[in-house]
């Protein structure tokens, strides 16, 4: 069989969330209507994917509507119905497309800045008053550089409270 | 009636551009202002035209250039995002939209122009509708596999409408200030017991001696005895009574609802006799049942309800079933101690609003009858619900109670004009949120022709209800991106036009409101399903008075600090109402929206 014949095949495999079987990555979407609804991990812009095992952990993603994350658990049967059950997640993009930093919220001497998950500490400017609200909890953020008196600092352009 | 206890917030608002040039020879004559009515086009000729402006990049700006002094306007900044992965508004608001003006002009307050505060609603009555559907919505949404891990806004709603009653004296007293909450946690600690449900069916289906009705564990049920009982014999529906009707007390009356609710939606409204799905058959049970009877309805008050479909005892039944109370008084959120007109008009509306959740439910399930494989946001669902009881003659009976609280709401900043699944009952009330998607289902289905009626008063065709037969039909996408789908065009700028009805509809503004700014007269020749004439399909938006806008100084000052009314998400607005001082000046927005840069717009209509 010629390369050409199986690269269909390869994208579609490679570009599937459920690409390995201990892990997939896609848009969290939260479908159905209760009790039926689901969590639904699917490619971007598509509406059909893989779901998450219901009663489990999956509700704590259901915050995360419309953001990209990775999941890690594995394939389970439940009934007659195939589904993934979660074990642990990771937030990757926000609903604009962007990267996602994960960590804690701290103020300290009137300065807040977030402690992230991947060991960076990073000064935040110009903190809105919701985010404000969050001290001490772990957030998702989307942040963008910026220059200013005191030194490089992070602008929080978008912020969630980690589910 | 009495005015609504919460005071409306009234903002008002303006400012004006200050003003050098004369304009009158860019004005359009009307004959160009009639073929560009229905167009995205920005020449503003007369009061009751308008635009939607898209953003370049981040900002939109809006060039009043064909305008003049003394014109007014009304402009709704939003952001759509992509409508394939944005599903609505989400949890997270952290988006702002900075104004600013191109000279930095000064600004003026206009003349307040505030809503009517004499709006004749009760809001006794109103909130008393509205917590029963609430508490609907939770028996709906009750999930036991999930037990205790039932999503947020589910404990948010329980816990909201645990202090509601604990605060209003109007409402049924539970025996502790969290009575309601305590059940479903109660029920979903007895998750593991199973859920068997016994029926007795006869050929059909239909039950004939005993029905299931559920249990205070939300898993169990109980068989009890039934009354009386009918069966279609077209084989289309049953009727189980568990206790005899009283609100309606006449059976037949009730057979004649039920056969024409299910003769109109599988005939008019959706052209299906809705095959068999594996073992799902839809063949609705309408159960009745006095809720007030504890040998047959467990008395718990969240099962204190006008009428409730139950997704999971219906899949495991084999049958959509909806259960009614057969005394509306008895439904004590409703606080009416008589059967009046409205309670006579709820009960059978119910019964309507409570099949369409089942249809839907049916269309997204998969062909084996076992699960549903995209099932709609919960927002756009009861929109839908509400917008087929309407289809049934009860448009005006509903207005106050849904899309009024809407319409008073959406230009807070707060109140979205769609929600996003995850939103539902999670800082924006189940009522505000369904109504939202009600409201939008209405324009949409007005846009696209709307719904004609035959000469005995039930809804025949036009393509506005192939709309909505299309978006519940829907076997691929869900929420915004289904609407956009079924709709057409733009959907930046299909609800850009929407925000413009919002402010134009029915507004006496010196000339001609463009169609697109429009929705179906209501429709005053429905007959209902008790058999009453001249009832309503539809709405008018502006008939709860006049448009909500907000202080420039909202935004904050026009040197482009950034402040909104509030962190805003997707599918939300803040109007502002203009006046030109200058139309050489430009209006901006830039918005702040977390780098989605995803059909940012805003809807600009002249409304002077």
């Amino acid at each position: 069989m010629r390369f050409s014949n199986l690269l269909p095949l390869l994208i579609t495999v490679i570009c599937s969330p459920a690409a390995m079987a201990d892990q997939m990555q896609g848009l969290v979407r939260v479908t159905g209507n209760p009790p039926f609804k689901q969590v639904t991990i699917t490619k971007p812009r598509e509406f059909s994917g893989v779901p998450l095992c219901p009663g489990d952990k999956a509700k704590r993603i259901m915050n995360l509507e419309s953001l990209v994350v990775k999941i890690y658990g594995g394939e389970k049967t439940v009934g007659a119905t195939k589904c993934f059950e979660m074990g642990s997640f990771t937030v990757l993009k926000t609903p604009a497309g962007n990267t996602a930093v994960v960590g804690q919220l701290q103020q300290k001497e009137g300065v807040f800045f977030l402690l992230a998950d991947d060991g960076r500490t990073l000064p935040l400017s110009d903190v809105p008053d919701g985010l404000r609200s969050m001290i001490g909890k772990k957030v998702v953020l989307d942040i963008r550089p910026q220059n200013t008196l005191t030194g490089a600092r992070y602008e929080a352009v978008y912020y969630l409270e980690f589910p | 009636m009495s005015r609504p206890a919460s005071p409306i917030a009234v903002y008002r608002l303006v400012f004006s551009l200050v003003i050098y040039a004369g304009f009158g020879a860019c004005k359009k004559d009307s004959a160009k202002t009639e073929v560009a009515q229905d167009v995205n086009s920005c020449d503003f000729a007369t009061a009751g035209q308008g635009c939607v402006v898209k953003a370049t990049n981040d900002t939109v700006t809006i060039d009043l250039s064909r305008g003049a002094i003394g014109q007014e306007f009304v402009i709704a900044p939003f952001i759509l995002g992509d409508p394939n992965t944005v599903s609505g508004s989400l949890k997270s608001r952290s988006f702002n939209f900075k104004m600013s003006v191109s000279s930095g002009a000064a600004l003026r307050l206009l003349p307040d122009m505030g809503r009517d505060p004499d709006i004749d609603v009760s809001d006794d009555s109103r909130m008393g509708v509205v917590r029963d559907h609430d508490k609907r919505t939770l028996a709906n949404h009750f999930d036991p596999n999930k037990g205790l891990n039932q999503e947020p806004w589910f404990w948010a709603l329980a816990e909201r409408l645990d202090k509601e009653a604990s605060s209003k004296s109007g409402f049924v007293g539970g025996e502790s200030d969290s009575e309601l909450t305590s059940f479903y946690v109660n029920m979903a600690k007895h998750r593991s017991s199973g859920f068997a449900p016994d029926f007795n069916l006869s050929d059909g289906n239909c039950p004939v001696n005993t029905i299931a009705v559920p249990k205070s564990d939300g898993i169990t049920t109980e068989s009890v005895p039934l009354v009386g009982n009918y069966s279609d014999p077209d084989g289309k529906f049953c009727i189980a009574y568990i206790s005899n009707p009283v609100t309606i007390p006449d059976k037949k009356a009730i057979e004649s609802a039920a056969s024409k609710i299910v003769r109109v939606f599988s005939s008019a409204i959706y052209a299906d006799n809705f095959p068999t799905k594996g073992n799902y058959k839809f063949r609705p049970i309408f159960a009745f049942v006095d809720v007030s009877d504890e040998d047959v309805w467990d008395q718990n008050t969240a099962l204190n309800l006008a009428g409730v479909f139950v997704s999971y005892t219906s899949l495991a039944a084999g049958n959509p079933i909806i259960y009614v109370a057969a005394d509306f008084t008895k439904v004590t959120s409703f606080g009416e101690s008589a059967q009046t007109e409205v309670l006579k008009g709820q009960f059978y509306s119910v019964m309507a609003h409570e099949l369409q959740h089942a249809i839907l439910h049916y269309y997204r399930m998969n062909a084996a009858g076992t699960a549903v494989v995209n099932g709609e946001s919960v927002s756009i669902d009861e929109g839908l619900a509400h917008y087929m009881e309407d289809l049934f003659g009860y448009g005006a009976d509903g207005f106050k109670f849904w899309a009024l609280p809407f319409l008073q709401g959406y230009t807070d900043g707060v109140t979205p004009f769609l929600v996003g699944s995850n939103d539902y009952g999670d800082g924006v009330s189940a009522p505000l949120a369904r109504s939202a998607a009600h409201t939008l289902l209405y324009y949409l289905a007005s846009q696209k022709g709307g719904v004609s009626f035959d000469k005995n008063g039930e809804p025949s065709g036009g393509d506005g209800l192939k709309f909505v037969k299309d978006v519940v039909k829907s076997s691929t996408l869900t929420g915004p991106a289904n609407l956009a789908q079924q709709f057409g065009g733009d959907w930046a700028i299909t609800v850009g036009n929407f925000l413009g009805s919002l402010a134009l509809d029915n507004v006496s503004v010196g000339g001609t409101v463009a169609s697109k700014f429009t929705v179906q007269a209501p429709v005053e020749a429905v007959t209902n399903l008790g058999g009453k004439t001249g009832q309503t399909y539809g709405m008018r938006f502006n008939n709860y008075a006049e448009l909500t806008t907000h202080q420039s100084g909202d935004y904050g000052s026009l040197k482009n600090d950034p402040a909104v009314p509030n962190p805003m998400s997707y599918y939300m607005t803040a109007p502002l109402h203009v006046s030109v001082t200058n139309p050489a000046d430009k209006i901006i927005f830039q918005c702040d929206c977390g780098g989605d840069r995803k059909n940012i717009a805003a809807s600009v209509v002249r409304i002077k």
